[in-house]
């Protein structure tokens, strides 16, 4: 039994929607791999911004610096895995940096009003310390009255 | 009875308000007071001296380039290649108006420094000059514009140049 035949509008729009789907492939591909140097800007940005906060970002410097050693040798597959790799770490670098810089700050504020108490603390407790050594260094002494000649 | 001397404790607290001082200046001053960054042309050996006289038409030279960076913040630097003759050298705000014939883009961490290989090539037909410049720049990218731009930072080297 032969199957009905399809009408021709229908036949139409399947090609058309089957040669859409083949030009918009390849495009959505190449605009992800394409520039990956795009990529590259954009996370140096973002490392750049973070490091200038004093968040430490060794780790992904690296994994950019062995992008851009690929990106060097046109093996761009690799060099966005690399990139990936540091987008990942970056993501959680930017996720902590608020606590980070805020615990830096007390740290550094911290110091330096303890540094600013060490004269109070010294003009306070150093003479009562002081004769309480004293005192302390001598507890065993007598006090003898002397006589006087006449 | 005045156990611990007048003078002798004023003295010691004088020098603790001079510690406590410093001690904060040293805690609040900024990381980085003046940022620069370093170029320097090493020769093959990646040192400094003995460097090419002759380079061949149409050959690769091979020398090594010396980044360094104390900005702050890792600095994506692009190392861009010219060759010209003394007229063409950059100055300290403006680049070389040459064609780039080579660049070499690396990131330097804050505080660290590159020393990296770089093959440059001389054309075949290079400027008619008794001895012409290998000039190296040094671009930055600005992660605030986000573009590169110059860093006023260059060196060049003259050689003469075989036509073989």
């Amino acid at each position: 039994m032969a199957l009905p035949r399809p009408p021709s509008w229908a036949l139409a729009a399947c090609l058309a929607l089957v040669a859409l789907s083949i030009a918009l492939l390849p495009q959505v591909a190449v605009a992800e791999v394409a520039d990956p140097y795009t990529k590259l800007y954009e996370l140096y940005v973002r490392v750049a911004k973070l490091a200038s906060q004093g968040i430490d970002v060794g780790d992904v410097v690296e994994y950019l610096s062995r992008a851009l050693k690929f990106l060097e040798l046109e093996r761009y597959a690799d060099a966005l895995e690399e990139l990936e790799r540091a987008e990942v770490i970056l993501s959680e670098l930017e996720l902590s940096a608020g606590s980070v810089v805020l615990r830096m700050r007390l740290s550094k504020y911290g110091t330096a009003v303890a540094l600013a108490l060490v004269p109070v603390a010294i003009y306070v407790l150093l003479p009562r310390v002081y004769v309480y050594a004293w005192y302390r260094a001598r507890r065993r002494w007598l006090v003898l009255r002397e006589r006087t000649r006449r | 009875m005045n156990v611990l001397d007048g003078e002798v404790f004023a003295v010691i607290v004088a020098i603790a308000i001079v510690g406590s001082a410093l001690g904060i200046a040293q805690v609040l001053r900024p990381e980085v007071v003046e940022p620069f960054t370093a170029l320097g042309l090493l020769n093959e050996d990646c040192v400094i001296g003995e460097y090419p006289k002759y380079v061949f038409a149409g050959r690769e030279v091979e020398l090594c380039v010396f980044l360094g960076n104390h900005v702050g913040y890792p600095v994506l630097a692009r190392v861009v290649y010219k060759l010209g003759t003394e007229a063409d050298l950059p100055t300290n705000t403006t680049p070389s108006s040459l064609r780039p014939l080579r660049n070499f883009t690396v990131l330097v961490p804050h505080g660290g420094n590159e020393t990296f290989r770089v093959r440059l090539p001389i054309p075949e037909n290079p400027p008619e000059a008794d001895r012409v410049a290998i000039i190296v720049e040094l671009w930055l990218y600005d992660p605030e514009r986000g573009g590169w731009t110059y860093s006023g930072r260059w060196n060049h080297l003259y050689v003469r140049v075989v036509r073989v």
